[in-house]
This record gives C-alpha cells, structure tokens and sequence, in this order.
C-alpha cells in the first residue's frame, strides 16, 4: 500500500530528516513508527500524503509514485488518505456536524451522501450525540474522536497520525488508540507516528524505529524500545 | 459543478464579506471614487462628442468685413460668395442689426451694452448658408481671400477645437483611470489577503482533506468581485443623481447647450461601470491568491 524507496529527505537549511529510508506497509498493516524527537516520523508522514516531497528516492501509495504526482493530481491522493494531527485541527466555528461534514463538502459530494455518512462516521467514533456541540465544547479525546471522524467520513484507504494522543491524558489516548484499531479491522491500513511508549508496548503491532532519520528496528509484534 | 457546491461558494463569500465587514466598506467605497472619475470622463467625453455632432448640423458661415467698404464693394463679395460650389443663401447682416440682436440675446440685461451702443465695435457680416457641412471648409479658406474679407467664422473650427479637446480629455482621463485602477486592484487585493489570512486554518483543513486548488479559490475570487460590484452600483447611483440633477440644471438655465439626457445613456454607462468594477475585483483577487494563498 505504502513504499519508501530509498528515500532521503534534506531541508534547505542542511539538517537531513530521512537518510536512505526503504520500508514497505502492506494493506491493512497496523504500523507505530518511534523514535525520539526528532527522529524523522514527521517527515515521514507528510512524505505519504505529499505535504513534503524527498529530496531523493520515491514514495508510492497504492503502487503509484507520490513524488511525480501533477500538482493538480496531489487532492485526489488526499482523498484516499485520512490524516490526525496532535492538535486536532478543527474548525472552532463550526459545529461537530459541519467539522465532518466539511471533508465532504469541500470534495463536492452530493447533499443526500453527506446525510447519510457524517451520522456513520460519528457513530464510529462514540460521539453520535455530540453532533451540534462546538469544539470548544468537548474535552481534548472527544475533540480527537472528532478529527479521526473527519480524516475517515471519505472511507480512505489508508490513515495516518501523527502524535495522535500527544495532548491525551493516558486513559483517554487508550480509547483513542482503541479506535485506531477499530478502524484497522475494518480494513484501513493505519500509520501511526508516535512516542506513547507504553501503548507501543501494550499493543503488540508492528513497529518501525527512527533514529537520526534512520530505520534502525522494524518487528512486527514490536515494542517501544529494543527487546533485550 | 453542483448546485451544493455554489452555495458552499457563496455562504463562504458572505462569511468572509461580514468578517471583515469595515474592510469591505472601505473596498468599496475606493472602488466607488475610483470608477466615480471614470464616469466624470466617460460622461465628458461623450457630451463633448454630442455637442460636436450637433454643432456640424450646423451648415453655417459667417464671413466678417473690415469696415469703410462701399456698396459696390459690398456687392461684389455678395456675388463672390453665391459662386461658391453648395451655397444657399447669402445674408447681410449690418453692424447695426448685429447690436440689436446682440441686445435681444441679452434680454434683461441688456444695460451692460450701454456705452457700446454709440462706438458699435462689431462688424458687418454676411452670413452664408450651405447644402452640406462638407462643403463649408473650402469656402471659408476662398472666402478669406476675397477683397475687402475681415475675417471668417464657422462652426466647424469649433467642431475642430471641440475634437482637439475631446482628445486631450481622452488622454488625461485614461491616465487617470488607468491609476486608479492600480488602486482599486491593489485595496481589493489587500482585502483579499486578510480574508485568506482570517481563513488560513481552513484552508489548511481544505488541502488536508483533498480540496482542490480551485475551490479553495473560488470564495475569494468571489468576495474580490462583490466588492468590485458593490462598488460600481454605488457608483452608478451616484452617477444617476448628480447627472441628472445636472441636465435638470443646464436645461433650465442654459437651454441651448445641447447635452445628453440622462435616460438611456447612465444606463448604458453603468453597465461598463458595472463590468469594470467586477473585472477589477476579479483581479485584485487573482493577484493576492498568487501571491498569499499557496495551494
């Protein structure tokens, strides 16, 4: 579904966030990608969905290359993939209902369609009953739910986060990561960038370790930290 | 492209319009000064033309004789000027006669020709008819020639002087125009930019969730040509008052300058207007999106 082909990624600044980076997910594949601050997961992500493109190399998604998408062609690949940030990126003047909605609307899908699929993806993520509240009136995992609703209401192939429970007490990034799982049994290969040790540890998935924009692990059934 | 789609256009174009409400106004009101001297020159323009079309209607000389001349002398440029090719009458009008009318065109005030009336600085004249307009320049240039001949007046070099002039204003107005074009297109663009500023975070949700280039575009090229409309109706308002108050004015107290009626010619002039305005929010807009919005 995913591939890097011996990517490497240098700002123009001269620091280098990906050096030499080869690495394969499957459809369907769960993926933590670790690593300290720094290490590369970011750019990582944002090669997938060509916020960034690689210095060198190639990144292909569903077997086609990213990197020598038409500038016009880059919404349509973005279509495919949902993407959750650390901070959630909602549109405080706007209602729960209408954040969903809005990743439908902009793509210019018709009325009846949005009816059908904002209430399904809301219902996916537990806030069924939240769909006229604001934003601001929710706690940070509720807001998290929202944003997972939004990046999957378009039924993507593929889902990415980055830091997705980085603002998350404990508890509430279990029952985000709980989801994230939900989501990946029903088909949607699931990219996430992370340092939540514990959960890595707990969940038993794959795990591809950065360091110094290097892959320097990659298990399935990995954990956080190297096995000793 | 779907009907769902231009609501979604125009709700964001409302949105962006009231946000910045103090900000559109003021778009608008420039766009409205802007397009205002636009209409000065475009009505002066054309009334300059209207006059001179009426004024070669005209198919008229005056040719002035220097003074002292005998009768014989007198008839001698009279059969002169019924010679001349296209001719259809031929008038004298004595210095005499030319006071008296003088007097009857000042009416009530005639008082300020009091002292002219013993000395009578005017001259004899004949006044020369002809068929056709064309056929007045070479009479008038034989006519200069003939013995006795002061001088000659006709319309045409006022037709000619009025065209010089209509030129001159043509030239200064579209200096202006293109200026204030410049500053139209540049207030609106900067309008523009604080809508897409005021929307980054959207725009930022937009790209992520797959929104192409042009509809993230489409609601600020629309609020630029809003304010360029809104500002051209203002205009167009303004236009219709003034100059109709004008005409209202002139027909009263100057009834034979000849000018155009208000109606149809403000509405044709604010259709242009209208068109103008648009166009120049239209590229106001397209100039802050090249530059501030990096889709």
């Amino acid at each position: 579904m995913i591939e890097f082909l011996n990517v490497t990624k240098r700002f123009p600044n001269g620091s280098v966030a990906l050096s030499d980076v080869s690495l394969r997910i499957g459809k369907g594949e769960f993926v933590f990608v670790v690593g300290p601050s720094g290490a590369g997961k970011t750019t990582l992500v944002k090669l997938i969905y060509r916020e960034e493109t690689p210095t060198s190399g190639d990144v292909l998604v569903g077997g086609r290359s990213v990197v020598s998408l038409r500038p016009w062609a880059v919404p349509y690949l973005r279509r495919r993939i949902g993407v959750v940030f650390q901070d959630f990126r909602l549109l405080p003047n706007r209602t729960v209902f209408e954040n969903v909605a809005f990743a439908m609307r902009v793509i210019e899908a018709p009325a009846r369609q949005i009816a059908r699929e904002v209430p399904k993806a809301l219902e996916l993520v537990g806030l069924a009953g939240k769909a006229q509240s604001y934003p601001s009136e929710l706690s940070g995992g509720e807001q998290q739910r929202i944003a997972l609703a939004r990046a999957m209401v378009n039924n993507p192939a593929v889902l990415l986060a980055d830091e997705p429970t980085g603002n998350l007490d404990p508890e509430t990034a279990w029952g985000i990561m709980t989801l994230f799982e939900e989501i990946n049994r029903r088909g949607t290969t699931v990219v996430i960038a992370t340092h939540a040790r514990t959960i890595v540890n707990a969940m038993h998935k794959r795990v591809v370790a950065l360091e110094a924009g290097r892959v320097v692990r990659d298990e399935t059934e990995g954990a956080y930290d190297r096995a000793l | 492209m779907r009907f769902e789609t231009w609501r979604y256009y125009l709700a964001e174009t409302g949105r962006g319009l009231a946000r910045n409400a103090y900000m559109s106004l003021a778009s608008v009101a420039t766009v409205a000064v802007s397009l205002l001297v636009l209409a000065a020159v475009l009505v002066a323009a054309a009334n300059l033309q209207y006059i001179a079309a009426n004024v070669q209607s005209q198919v008229e000389m005056v040719v002035y004789l220097k003074d002292g001349l005998s009768q014989q002398q007198k008839d001698a440029i009279s059969a002169g000027l019924k010679d001349m090719a296209g001719v259809s009458s031929v008038t004298y009008v004595s210095k005499d006669d030319a006071l008296t009318q003088l007097e009857q065109e000042f009416g009530d005030e005639k008082d300020v020709l009091e002292g002219v009336r013993d000395i009578n600085p005017l001259q004899d004249s004949f006044q020369v008819r002809f068929e056709k307009p064309q056929d007045v320049p070479p009479a008038a240039q034989k006519a200069e020639g003939l013995a006795g001949v002061d001088s000659v007046y006709y319309e045409q070099q006022v037709v000619d002087r009025l065209a010089r002039f209509t030129t001159l204003l043509r030239v200064v107005g579209l200096g202006a125009v293109l200026l204030l074009s410049f500053g139209t297109v540049f207030i609106i663009s900067n309008t523009i930019r604080l809508a897409v500023f005021a929307r980054r975070y959207e725009v930022r949700v937009m790209k992520l969730v797959g929104a192409t280039d042009w509809f993230i575009r489409w609601p600020f090229i629309l609020e630029g040509m809003v304010l360029g409309f809104a500002g051209a109706v203002l205009t167009s308002a303004i236009v219709y008052g003034l100059y109709t108050w004008l005409v209202g004015l002139l027909v009263r107290d100057l009834p034979f300058v000849p000018v155009i009626m208000p109606y149809p010619f403000v509405l044709r002039l604010s259709v242009v207007l209208v068109a103008g305005g648009t166009l120049l929010g239209m590229v106001g807009s397209a100039m802050s999106l090249r530059r501030f919005l990096q889709v």
